[in-house]
């Protein structure tokens, strides 16, 4: 059993913090589809940053997509306005590597609805992927606060 | 929260990756615009915002319902295997729970499935398989002249032409190419090294016609089928080549002596190959070699003798009526100057595929190989009757079992699968035993039955692995379909409320039924082999006019080359006969120029003072000469009057034994002894002296012919063959080496000896109704002990029932005698019906098999008591010890248990 009804709301702000001043960086506002991507290395880079927004939106427990998206949407206070067919691709694409589960259940509204759940390779993958992103924010905002002139 | 069982179900039989996607989006699109209506929007205005938010729908959707079916494709493959492998590991862990079961049934399943892979490889061989390394073998064609004698007025329909009709023949239009071969016996090397072969003359054409190339070396080049063609070389089978040389390719070049001249080694033939017959062939020689009197001098222009047999390869399109027609136009045409030709003449055009002999029937072990399989199908119907009845049997003790696993929700497919699946898995450890059977006893049945014929080296073959698949699949299909039914028949609730007891299952009508079946098929098994039984006894005790069981036949394989050849034979066989005579153990030995099952040669005779004499259907009359011994060597009976005598030699009074049949046919009433007749044409009388007892010189098949003996050293021409005839005082078999070892050491330079038991020429004619016997009896035994087997699981099963009953009977006073009586009175009945069926089966099998039955009664009563008797008695005592168990149940132990 899904326990849908004790989900807990509290985000985890240091990571979405992180997260919106990469978006704000890169003054992308909006994650567009990865077919509108040309360039592949951007393309992966994207994919790679949606990718963990969802795991983490799955991290507490098994959701639908439109709740997954509902949390980015929330907790990035409106700054990353994912695509929903981008979304839902990323949902897939992760299900068949077996990042995640899907299974059909009955939202709170009582309405059948497909739950997404991280498996241990998910899970595994998003400790893995917080790290990086950790390291790449802490990495930029070194540069960008840096106080010394280049040589 | 999950969604209801039934539609996972749904999903789980026929899922659909498109509404998969489908239900997903529409969730979401409606959850997004009731958030969007919440937040104040117009229905419209909603629906088109949470479009926009979703992005290009006809982009996303192919993408999700692409990675949509690829998953749930892993998915229902894994689910499936999932289920399977924990069906296949319940269904080991029952059966290792009852592992007699297990046994019983693989037995029975893997003696059923075997003994059909086991008949179709032999009928396979005679019937179906085509010649190996013979290419496109259905375009290739034997032919068979049908012509009628012109003084019987018979038809007669055989294989042997000769090389002026090939010549004719070989230049039709309808033909691709033709060819022709004779096979031989010959001697290879000489003294004690030499060695006994297969031999056939074939025209050059023979090798490219059946597109075969030989492995090393080369065929025959068209200069080697010219007369007179000064160094034919021979071609060696593979298997020669390996056994006797081998296989050392040196060996191409060598010259070797094959019954008395020197041929070199020009080919050695690929494994397997033996041309289209299916008798081993162990080597080839160009027709040229035929000069040297294999079989007659004058063979390329001699139109009179019939020795070879002809093969063509169609034209392809032409159809084979066509061809036979231009072939009967021909072959009349050039048998036209031939004095007493029968100008409607037909030719006949066969596949080489399936065996034919030389009258163009197919040999009659191949027709009893037929009916054979037919039979081993019908073992196979009942080894499945009889797993049937066990798996019926089980599937009853388990049945609270399986109405608790219905109960609990498992659905009728997946119980049907578990039946079905667990059938399998025995019909597969079943012809897995078969084929491990066929392994073993495979090589030895080949070599039992059919000694001749070259198998292949595999014993197992992709064919046989066919079958035994079959075999398994029929078999578990058959075996799971009788359970699954009558289990699926009863309902739950009757199931559980019985406990176990209350249904009468030992009438069950489904057992008495398969039991019923199983032992009439027993019955007309027996029926079956107790006809081929008595058939070879008849043939066995049929008299041929000389003693089978106690004569050695001895002859060197030289080729008859000429007169002063024939002389020097003449010569050999004397000294032959001598040295033998002197041998311990041989009570007497004399010459003939005639031997059992080889040629008969027509005589002429007449008697002064009469036109012509009467005829018979197996023409003549024959005749031999002989030296004085050999009626006691052979063991023909001189029936009045006397034998020859040392006496009779060259310039004395020439004297002529006859046969019964000639005395009673040419002198009806009248004593033939002191008559003069003429023989072969000369002026002076020749008297008559003796009566010897008729022979059949064909041996079982033949009739007795007419037949009459002259003194060795008083035959006016040359003898055409020469054989001596040993008669031992024991089994001539363990005289054989000393015999052939007297022989050489006559003279080191003597070809091959062949010395072999006369029984043993005569012995192939019965190896159809050996085969018969061998295979029906091994079937009908197997038969009975699967039914025997199938009786007392059932008597066991009842009884178990029944313990109650039997318990209060007991507790009542009855006997136990009589208990066990109640108990084998069922048994018993259904023994005598499965009897009585069977008799009246085996009488319909009996008139079936006729044809290939020797001088069947019209109805062989005894055959068919015989083997009622023994289903019955197989059947009692098979019940005997339920049934005794039966009277010794502990009634305390019974009561309690309710």
């Amino acid at each position: 059993m899904v326990p849908q009804r004790h989900l807990r709301r509290d985000a985890p702000l240091e990571v979405s913090r992180e997260v919106a001043i990469l978006a704000a960086l890169t003054s992308t506002s909006e994650v567009s589809t990865f077919e509108a991507m040309d360039n592949a290395s951007d393309r992966d880079f994207l994919q790679g940053t949606l990718d963990v927004l969802v795991l983490q939106g799955l991290s507490w427990g098994p959701r639908h997509g439109y709740a997954v998206a509902r949390w980015i949407e929330e907790t990035s206070a409106g700054a990353f306005q994912v695509v929903d067919g981008a979304l839902y691709a990323a949902l897939h694409r992760m299900e068949e590597r077996g990042w995640i589960d899907a299974e059909w259940g009955v939202s709170d509204r009582g309405r059948r609805a497909k739950f997404y759940r991280l498996t241990t390779l998910g899970r595994r993958q998003l400790r893995a992927q917080r790290e990086s992103w950790k390291e790449y924010v802490a990495a930029f905002a070194r540069v960008l606060n840096a106080r010394t002139e280049p040589a | 929260m999950r969604e209801p069982r039934w539609r996972r179900y749904l999903r789980f039989w026929r899922p659909s990756a498109e509404r998969d996607v489908d239900d997903e989006l529409r969730f979401h699109l409606e959850a997004r615009i009731e958030e969007l209506r919440a937040r104040g929007l117009r229905p419209d205005e909603a629906r088109a915002a949470a479009a926009d938010r979703f992005g290009d729908m006809n982009a996303f959707r192919p993408l999700l319902v692409a990675s949509t079916r690829r998953r749930l494709h892993r998915a229902s493959l894994g689910e499936r295997t999932r289920i399977i492998l924990q069906e296949l590991r319940f269904s080991l862990r029952g059966l290792r729970r009852e592992p007699l079961l297990a046994v019983a049934i693989v037995f029975a399943l893997g003696a059923g499935i075997g003994a059909n892979a086991a008949m179709f490889d032999i009928a396979d061989r005679l019937l179906l398989r085509p010649p190996t390394h013979v290419r496109d073998a259905q375009h290739v064609v034997r032919m068979y002249a049908e012509v009628k004698d012109l003084v019987s007025g018979q038809h007669y329909t055989g294989s042997a032409l000769n090389y002026p009709i090939f010549q004719q023949l070989a230049t039709l239009p309808a033909f691709d190419r033709v060819a022709g071969y004779a096979t031989f016996a010959a001697s290879v090397g000489t003294g004690a090294a030499a060695w006994h072969a297969h031999a056939a003359l074939v025209t050059s054409s023979f090798f490219p016609l059946l597109g075969t190339r030989p492995i090393l070396g080369r065929a025959f080049l068209p200069e080697e089928e010219q007369p007179g063609y000064a160094q034919p070389g021979v071609v060696l089978s593979y298997e020669a080549w390996r056994s006797h040389f081998g296989g050392d390719s040196a060996v191409l070049g060598r010259h070797l002596e094959i019954s008395g001249w020197k041929y070199p080694v020009v080919g050695i033939a690929p494994p397997e190959f033996s041309g289209v017959e299916l008798q081993r062939v162990d080597l080839w020689l160009p027709l040229s070699a035929a000069d040297h009197g294999f079989f007659v001098s004058d063979w390329a222009i001699n139109k009179f003798s019939y020795w070879l047999t002809l093969l063509a390869r169609l034209r392809p399109g032409v159809p084979p009526r066509a061809a036979e027609a231009q072939a009967t136009a021909r072959f009349r045409a050039a048998t036209a100057t031939v004095p007493m030709h029968d100008s409607t003449a037909l030719v006949h055009l066969k596949s080489v595929v399936g065996a034919r002999n030389y009258n163009m029937q197919p040999p009659p072990e191949a027709r009893v190989s037929a009916w054979l399989s037919g039979i081993a199908g019908v073992v196979l119907l009942i080894a499945c009757a009889n797993v049937a009845t066990l798996l019926l049997l089980r599937a009853m003790r388990r049945r609270r079992e399986l109405a608790i696993r219905r109960a609990v929700g498992m659905s009728a497919g997946r119980l049907l699968g578990h039946l079905m699946l667990e059938s399998f898995l025995l019909a597969a450890a079943g012809g897995i035993a078969a084929l491990v059977a066929m392994r073993w006893v495979g090589g030895a049945l080949r070599a039992l039955l059919l000694p001749d014929v070259a198998w292949g080296a595999t014993t197992v073959d992709l064919r046989v692995l066919g079958l035994t698949t079959l075999g398994v699949l029929l078999a578990g299909f058959v075996t799971a379909l009788i359970p699954a039914l009558s289990v699926g028949r009863r309902s739950l609730s009757e199931e559980l409320r019985s406990g176990g007891h209350g249904v009468a299952w030992h009438r069950s009508s489904v057992h008495a039924a398969l039991l019923v079946g199983q032992g009439a098929l027993t019955v007309a098994l027996l029926v079956g082999a107790g006809l081929f039984l008595r058939s070879v006894q008849r043939a066995e005790g049929l008299d041929f006019g000389y003693d089978r069981s106690h004569v050695l036949e001895v002859q060197l394989e030289f080729p008859a080359r000429d007169a002063q050849h024939a002389r020097d034979l003449d010569a050999i066989y004397a000294r032959a006969l001598q040295r033998v005579s002197a041998i311990p153990g041989v009570t007497h030995a004399g010459i003939s120029d005639s031997d059992p099952g080889g040629w008969s040669y027509g005589m002429s005779l007449s008697i002064p003072g009469r036109d012509s004499l009467p005829r018979t259907e197996t023409g003549g009359p024959y005749g031999s000469a002989v030296t004085p011994d050999y009626f006691a060597a052979i063991g023909t009976r001189i029936l009045r009057g006397r034998g020859f005598t040392a006496a009779d030699v060259a310039g004395s009074e020439r004297v002529v034994v006859v046969s019964k049949g000639m005395a009673d046919l040419y002198w009806p009433g009248a004593d033939p002894l002191g008559t003069c007749v003429k023989v072969d044409d000369s002026a002076d009388c020749t008297r008559v002296v003796g009566i010897a007892q008729d022979i059949r010189q064909y041996g079982i098949t033949d009739k007795p012919r007419l037949w009459l003996y002259v003194p060795w050293a008083q035959a006016t021409s040359q003898h055409p063959s020469h054989t001596l005839f040993v008669h031992t005082v024991g089994d001539p078999s363990a005289m054989e080496l000393t015999v052939r070892q007297a022989v050489q050491s006559l003279d080191p330079t003597l070809p091959f000896v062949s010395v072999k038991p006369l029984e043993s020429v005569l012995d192939p004619q019965l190896r159809p109704w050996r085969l018969g016997t061998t295979m029906l009896s091994a079937f009908g035994l197997l038969a009975m002990a699967l039914a025997a087997l199938g009786l007392y699981s059932v008597v066991a099963y009842s009884v178990s029932q029944r313990r109650r009953e039997m318990g209060i009977r007991l507790a009542l006073g009855a006997q136990r005698r009589i208990v066990a009586r109640l108990v084998l009175r069922d048994a018993v009945r259904i023994a005598l019906t499965g009897a009585v069926m069977g008799a009246l089966l085996g009488a319909g099998f009996g008139h079936f098999v006729r044809d290939v039955l020797f001088q069947p009664p019209a109805l062989d009563l005894i055959v068919i008591a015989v083997a009622a008797l023994s289903l019955v008695l197989a059947s009692v005592l098979a019940s005997l010890v339920p049934a005794w168990r039966a009277g010794g149940v502990d009634i305390a132990a019974v009561l309690r248990a309710d």
